[in-house]
């Protein structure tokens, strides 16, 4: 595509005035020789026959939350029993209708996001920026190119995509009126296609950021930051950003720095704009994820909060009231009733805050910068602190136990307060540390015992020590990287690759994570990290003292450890799988979603783990990857989600593919056996993914590799050889040599037959010669 | 009515009957094919249980448990709970011996809101039966346990066994 445009810097005559003129007419975009696929910028129904081959083979699973359907006035309609809604929906469709409208909030988090950053870009720094991702990275945006069909090469680029993904998104929420869409496969496709868009809106946010604001561009060595409670410096004046929008954060970083501040003041974050805040500048702190929010706002540690977007309590300004704390709310997403500043001078502002008003909306990032700053210094060693007498407070507990209802994780909260009624804090102090600090339990408190303030203050010394080092978000993988792992990915010598994605609703302590990801990084798997995951993967320091992140190197290799950024990164993920099918086995990306995502699910061996999914947002981020071929395994909470996509393992019928080298039809191993699990333990998820990094057009030497994993994880956690261990076993070159002979026999017990290897696809129309297909 | 766990945890009009011990041994006695799927929240004094109710009916364990069930002397499988849900909704499986799906499925040993949603899916997409003999009342099971104090929950089952199998 072409356009014209001319841009007047300054213009002055006798009848006009210009200055700062830009006018585009058209589009410019490279010239491209990749032809363009069948499929650029689908509409709702381009792929639905891809989303119906998944759906085939992995059939959704639903659980639903309630019987009924609230959604319009002929409700509340009873969907139990068979019956059906007024509108004549059933409990299926009424399902699949739920995890659709999940995962168009979660796509418009992130759409909302990207507008606002790609807006704000291009108003500060210019459409003509270019998008610069790195001198090792020339598929700068592989979710556009397969998707938009599009090269941007500058911010203004990027206005394209997003329309188109906006439109969509609008489509697709509409499907979920009453009396529009009727069946569950269809919500399912529509669900599918919307979380597709929500990948595509997620590289458009972090290529605009990293582009424009100077993130780190796919650097395996980005810097390793701070990271816990312990890291901030509660002698100086202390501005906690809360979201994932890092603009008006990095607008605070910018006022200092202009004003040589920036050692006075200490920036710090939670939540995916705490990521974004140390690829911004190194020297802001990270606190934590989403479950240390509310747990460090009661600590009245901040002086002034910022919040911008997403996963920020709708009661902070009660919160940040308790202790005097200013908010500031920057985004149209979260205005809290709080007047608009936007248009009043900073020293009104700070005036009004100084007096006690609980806080501003202020719409101008680098108003917020001035004001934050400022009123941090005059309210910091101002505000009183309120003390808290553990015991005292504790003594009030009648040990009803409507608290450990409430809990999500049941803990034993009236335990701990029968302690410490008697001075002893140890147990409160370990309940903190397990503590999703969702604060429920207060709300059930007929005492109104502040809980969640106690368990902090009773945690004080453990707090003190919470001081890591996390690897600030390095954006994408380079395509150098790609090209040294594409090939033992795709035959199987590297096992896999896990991404740690999501947030922090465990079912258990957060440790559980950092278990899970050393045992893949000690057995050389690929392991990738993003969002909250990423930062509680940094949370826990071995017997010399270090993080995961010391331990293993950054870059995207078999025993590396590299933390893509925040939530909007995830991309990045989908990306590496994607140039995977592009640099290393040369498939065209362009408009070519469907054939990508068929290569992906039977060549490479990548599973992504959520075990605290808890937003709509991870709802879609994990439906994008399914679309993508890509498992998704969660946590036990994820089942609250209502549906898995679950593969039947014994129903060979279901695992029939064609054999590209002549358009046969032949069986292959049931993997990825699912699509979306939930694992009930982490042991249990510790093997699904090892089973699930099995892939179809794994060599035999990469089929063993992948299968002493599997079967050593197996016996070591569940203490026996995998009872389904004869259905991965293509030829005997595929049994890993040490254990030849006892599987042989197991072989042989269950009168097991050698199978063809071909080359699996999906799709019959990349099948270079046709066959009998009987 | 009985307040869930949970007590957000109300799913609509249908709800669990609440079920005493000596009833669910009589709805478990009248089952002709009926299995028991165990959760990984399972200890010593709920095993003993597990391994005596064995006797009676199928055995499903949680795969991190099955090394805990080893030289226990019966026959059982070990998977995930999803999986054997999802397995229970499709009326034409065979079962894990191969005589056809069951009529009958108690849970027991799981965290509460995961054997709430798969309790949700046999509720809504299977013919099962569904029982739930864990220490909370699940509503969306067909019969429960009430919400219980764990002393009279653990003479619960002890009577549930020996009602159904014999064993004092």
């Amino acid at each position: 595509m072409k356009g014209a445009g001319f841009k007047i810097d300054e213009l002055e005559s006798d009848l006009i005035k210009i200055k700062g003129l830009e006018v585009t007419v058209g589009k410019f975009y490279e010239e491209w020789e990749e032809v363009m696929g069948p499929t650029p910028m689908p509409s709702v129904t381009d792929l639905r026959g891809w989303d119906f081959t998944l759906l085939n083979r992995y059939k959704p699973m639903y659980a639903p939350f309630c019987d009924l359907c609230c959604l319009c006035t002929y409700g509340k309609c009873d969907l139990s029993g068979g019956k059906k809604g007024a509108c004549g929906i059933d409990i299926g469709a009424q399902q699949g209708r739920i995890v659709l409208l999940a995962c168009c909030i979660g796509a418009a988090a992130h759409g909302g996001h990207a507008r606002h950053m790609v807006d704000h870009l291009i108003k500060k720094y210019g459409a003509d920026t270019p998008i610069d991702m790195g001198k090792n990275v020339e598929v700068e945006a592989p979710l556009i190119r397969l998707i938009a069909g599009i090269k941007p090469k500058r911010l203004g680029d990027l206005l394209e995509p997003l329309e188109y993904a906006e439109k969509e998104l609008m489509h697709s929420l509409s499907a979920t009126h009453t009396g529009q869409e009727g069946y569950y496969t269809d919500f399912e496709s529509k669900a599918l296609h919307v979380s597709m868009v929500d990948q595509l809106l997620m590289e458009i946010a972090d290529v605009a950021q990293i582009s424009a604001l100077g993130f780190s561009k796919g650097d395996p060595d980005s810097p390793l930051v701070d990271i816990g409670f312990g890291s901030i410096d509660t002698k100086k004046p202390i501005i906690l950003c809360i979201g994932h929008n890092v603009v008006p954060g990095a607008a605070v970083i910018d006022y200092l720095q202009d004003h040589d501040m920036y050692d006075d003041v200490e920036v710090a974050g939670i939540c995916c704009t705490a990521h974004d805040l140390t690829r911004y500048d190194k020297g802001a702190k990270i606190v934590g994820p989403l479950s240390k929010q509310l747990k460090f706002v009661r600590t009245g540690i901040a002086d002034v909060i910022i919040v911008d977007e997403q996963c920020v309590r709708t009661d902070i300004l009660s919160e940040a009231r308790k202790n005097d704390t200013a908010v500031i709310a920057t985004n149209d997403k979260i205005c809290l009733g709080l007047p608009d500043r936007t248009e009043d001078s900073p020293e009104d502002v700070i005036d009004d805050l100084v007096k006690g008003a609980p806080g501003a909306l202020i719409l101008d990032a680098e108003k917020v910068g001035e004001v934050a700053v400022r009123i941090a210094i005059k309210l910091s060693g101002k505000r009183k602190r309120r003390a808290l007498d553990v015991v005292k407070e504790a003594k009030k507990c009648t040990q009803c136990g409507l608290c450990v209802r409430e809990c999500h994780n049941n803990l034993d909260i009236p335990k701990g307060m029968e302690k410490a009624a008697k001075g002893d804090l140890s147990l409160l102090s370990e309940i903190y540390a397990l503590c999703m600090g969702c604060g429920r339990c207060e709300n059930v408190c007929s005492k109104e015992i502040p809980i969640v303030s106690l368990l902090g203050e009773a945690a004080k010394e453990r707090i003190r020590k919470e001081r890591y080092k996390v690897r600030s978000g390095r954006g994408p993988i380079q395509d150098t990287e790609i090209r040294s792992v594409g090939s033992p990915i795709v035959m199987g010598e590297i096992p896999g690759v896990v991404a740690f994605v999501g947030c922090p609703n465990y079912p258990s302590s957060s440790k559980e994570l950092v278990e899970m990801a050393e045992i893949f990084l000690q057995r050389r798997y690929i392991v990738t990290a993003s969002g909250c995951a990423a930062m509680d993967l940094a949370m826990y320091k071995d017997e010399e003292g270090k993080t995961l992140y010391e331990k293993y190197p950054g870059n995207f290799d078999a025993g590396c450890l590299s933390n893509v950024g925040s939530c909007v990164s995830n991309a990045h993920i989908a990306g590496a799988a994607i140039k995977i099918a592009s640099i290393f086995a040369h498939r065209n990306l362009r408009g070519n979603y469907e054939e990508i995502a068929d290569y992906i699910l039977n060549r490479v061996g990548a599973v992504g783990v959520a075990w605290g999914a808890m937003s709509q947002k991870a709802a879609s981020i994990a439906t994008g990857f399914n679309r993508l071929g890509i498992p998704v395994i969660i946590g036990p909470r994820g089942a609250k989600y209502r549906r898995t996509y679950l593969g039947r393992a014994d129903k060979s019928e279901d695992w029939m593919v064609y054999n590209a080298r002549d358009g046969s039809r032949t069986q292959v191993s049931p993997s990825p056996g699912y699509l979306l699990y939930v694992a009930e333990s982490k042991e249990e998820a510790i093997v699904s993914i090892a089973k699930n990094c099995i892939r179809p057009n794994d060599t035999t030497k990469g089929r063993q590799i992948k299968l002493a994993h599997y079967i050593d994880l197996h016996k070591r956690y569940f203490g026996a050889v995998p009872e389904d261990l004869a259905i991965y076993i293509r030829t005997e070159a595929d049994i890993p040599i040490t254990l030849k002979a006892e599987i042989m026999d197991i072989l042989k017990a269950k009168k097991w037959k050698p199978k063809t290897i071909p080359d699996p696809t999906l799709l019959e129309r990349l099948c270079r010669k046709k066959g009998d297909r009987a | 009515m009985t307040i869930p766990w949970f007590s957000a945890n109300i799913p609509g009009p249908k709800q669990a009957k609440v079920v005493t011990p000596s009833m669910a041994a009589k709805i478990m006695g009248k089952a002709k094919r009926k299995m028991m799927i165990c959760g990984s929240k399972i200890d010593g004094k709920i095993q003993k249980h597990i391994v005596d109710l064995s006797k009676e009916m199928s055995v499903v364990v949680a795969p991190s448990t099955l090394k805990n069930f080893s030289g226990a002397g019966f026959e059982l499988v070990a998977k995930g709970v999803v999986e054997v849900t999802n397995l229970l909704r499709d009326e034409t499986w065979k079962g894990f011996d191969g005589k056809g799906n069951y009529d009958l499925v108690a849970y027991l040993g799981f965290p509460y809101y995961l054997e709430s949603q798969m309790l949700s899916v046999l509720k809504h997409f299977a013919k099962v039966k569904t029982l739930s003999i864990g220490r909370f009342y699940q509503p969306n099971a067909d019969y429960s346990f009430d919400n219980l104090r764990e002393d009279e929950w653990e003479k619960g089952l002890e009577d549930l066994v020996s009602l159904l199998v014999g064993r004092k």
